[in-house]
């Protein structure tokens, strides 16, 4: 059982905060686009906003599996390109 | 699961806990006691002639007359429809240092006043810990980021201790070992309080990190997620600034009541008479329907017509996106389910509490005799002080409640409690943490017990102090008492075990003059 070092905790925890943020971000932004109503509409965007932190947090604490920053990389960088692409295709076609 | 990942989050547990349990434990205590903010706001009002209540004509005719004559007001203008003590005067402005009501006479009489700010200092330590310091002309409180990067790890706290305990859920759970280790013992208490409580927790999390990041999100989303639609002006048609007659309670009534036939004001605001913004927000209740705010649903309301502009605050008519949205609110302040609710959420608050000081009282439990050095004497003394000084510091800003405003000397209590506080942290470092301990469990339970004798010695000083006049102001008396004894038995207990040298030396003050 090794422990992981400062530099590597240190590091997963920049990839939860940056890349989770991203990912709850394009995630609620989805969600904006592809339920009913205008992704703004007046009530509406207060519920898409408060789904980002659920998402973001949730996110974040599961970085921690991994037991290294390029591991964590792995997984986490190509999920946000895809959603991004995803949010993309989605205010396109909404 | 494999066994790093395991040790992984009991790593990221331990670190997470221990830098925000301190700040975290204050917010908590503190949103119990808001929980009953009106009860404690009733039994602090010093007793006035209290008029009956007024008309609603009589209110119109002197609300027209403060807007037009006292400039402050139509900046901002609290009406109070409440029956209450602490229901001052039916117009209060400036923070509560201006108030209209009739006199005897029939005349009006505008009276200047120092209100008390008991309630403002509980909701500031339960919003910002009691961290000072704010930016954008006082209305961002740096505590409040604090308590969201708080949160945050509170966060992360909650799964990791969720993830540890997943594999041993059954045998943990409603197994307190008493009699057992020290650390066995305290572990049992953090565990089944996490558990027990686990949605409230993840909740409370939540919601802070919003109130907290709010601008932050609607930022991200404006510039990322819907670039292509610009913000749009948010503003109603503007007024023309020249004064104008405003709505008849009568009429604004009429309409709000076709909303939700049932709602009862109990407050409402006119903001920015004097601007282009003019705004009446009509606050409410409606006993069938959970409420949006801490204490009541909203309507906002044009004050020159009286029509609603936005009922998605007001209770019972909340629909879709505005339900879901209410639903978190309501969740945090507890105002979902009366009374009872507010009795869950205190002591699920104060459960919270005790919840972040084991999981310290841990930390420095499993330290103590694998390097027992000064580090973990120092956070056993910032532990201690921290939270039993934010204790004491609010028990004796109750404790001189009725004194001091009884007396006519105001805006003391920040003051108090920072002193109370600082104090508290440097005896715990002088004395070190255990018998710090003792001494401010004693002083808090002397506090405790002060309260009520305000109230029990009010007939031999009828000038400075006075006796609740309402179940709910004798239930503050009540309930401090019953804090007294509790905390009365927590320095004996503590007392009892030092004197027989059951504490390990972190908790002494001699280890950290060595260990130097």
């Amino acid at each position: 059982m090794t422990n992981k070092s400062f530099a590597t905790w240190m590091g997963l925890s920049a990839v939860g905060i940056v890349l989770g943020f991203a990912m709850a971000l394009f995630l609620s932004g989805i969600f904006a686009w592809l339920t009913p109503e205008a992704p703004d509409a007046p009530v509406k965007i207060q519920l898409v906003m408060w789904l980002i932190a659920p998402l973001w947090l949730s996110i974040w604490s599961a970085v921690y599996v991994f037991e290294s920053v390029p591991k964590a990389l792995k997984l986490y960088l190509p999920a946000s390109l895809v959603l991004l692409a995803m949010l993309t295709l989605t205010r396109v076609v909404g | 699961m494999k066994p790093q990942t395991l040790y992984s989050y009991l790593t990221l547990h331990t670190w997470v806990g221990i830098l925000s349990g301190l700040v975290l434990f204050i917010g908590f205590y503190a949103g119990s006691l808001t929980m009953f903010k009106d009860a404690i706001d009733r039994w602090a009002t010093p007793p006035a002639p209290q008029s009956a209540p007024l008309s609603l004509q009589d209110m119109d005719r002197l609300i027209a007359h403060v807007v037009t004559h006292y400039p402050d007001a139509a900046k901002g203008l609290n009406v109070d429809f409440r029956t209450t003590e602490n229901a001052v005067a039916p117009l209060v402005w400036d923070h509560g240092t201006f108030r209209a009501d009739y006199a005897p006479d029939g005349s009006i009489a505008v009276t200047q006043a120092e209100p008390s700010r008991l309630a403002e200092l509980i909701d500031l330590l339960h919003q910002t810990a009691g961290i000072p310091g704010s930016f954008e002309n006082g209305h961002d409180h740096l505590g409040v980021y604090v308590m969201g990067v708080a949160s945050m790890l509170y966060f992360l706290a909650l799964v990791s201790g969720v993830v540890i305990i997943l594999k041993n859920w059954w045998r943990d759970l409603f197994a307190l070992r008493i009699e057992k280790r020290e650390k066995r013992r305290w572990l049992d208490v953090h565990v089944l309080l996490g558990l027990g409580s686990i949605p409230f927790h993840f909740v409370i999390a939540l919601t802070v990190i919003v109130f907290a990041f709010h601008d932050l999100f609607y930022d991200a989303l404006g510039k990322v997620v819907m670039p292509e639609r610009a913000p749009q002006a948010k503003s109603r048609p503007a007024a023309p600034p020249q004064p104008k007659p405003l709505a008849s309670m009568t009429t604004v009534l009429e309409n709000v009541r076709a909303l939700a036939p049932e709602f009862t004001p109990t407050r409402m605001l006119y903001r920015g008479l004097d601007g282009q913004r003019p705004m009446l927000r009509m606050g409410g209740t409606d006993p069938r329907y959970m409420v949006r705010g801490a204490m009541e649903g909203f309507a906002i309301i044009d004050p020159y017509s009286g029509a609603v502009l936005d009922a998605q605050m007001l209770p019972g008519s909340e629909s879709g996106w505005g339900a879901t949205v209410g639903t978190f609110f309501a969740l945090h302040f507890g105002s979902f389910g009366g009374d009872l609710i507010r009795w869950v959420y205190f002591v699920l608050g104060l459960a919270g509490a005790v919840l972040f000081y084991s999981g310290n009282l841990l930390w420095i439990i499993s330290r103590q005799k694998k390097s027992p050095n000064r580090h973990v004497a120092a956070l056993a003394s910032l532990s201690i002080g921290v939270t039993l000084g934010s204790v004491l510091g609010v028990a004796v800003a109750l404790a001189a409640t009725k004194w001091l405003s009884g007396s006519g000397v105001t805006d003391w209590y920040f003051p108090l409690y920072y002193t109370l506080f600082l104090a508290a942290v440097a005896w715990s470092f002088y004395r070190g943490a255990g018998n710090a301990a003792v001494d401010l469990l004693g002083l808090i339970a002397l506090a405790c017990f002060a309260v009520p004798m305000q109230s029990l010695l009010a007939p031999l000083f009828p000038e400075l102090l006075w006796a609740p006049r309402s179940a709910a102001a004798l239930g503050v008396d009540l309930a401090a008492a019953l804090f007294g004894l509790c905390f009365s038995a927590l320095a004996y207990f503590t007392a009892r075990r030092l004197a027989a040298n059951a504490l390990h030396s972190v908790w002494q003050r001699r280890l950290t003059a060595e260990a130097k």
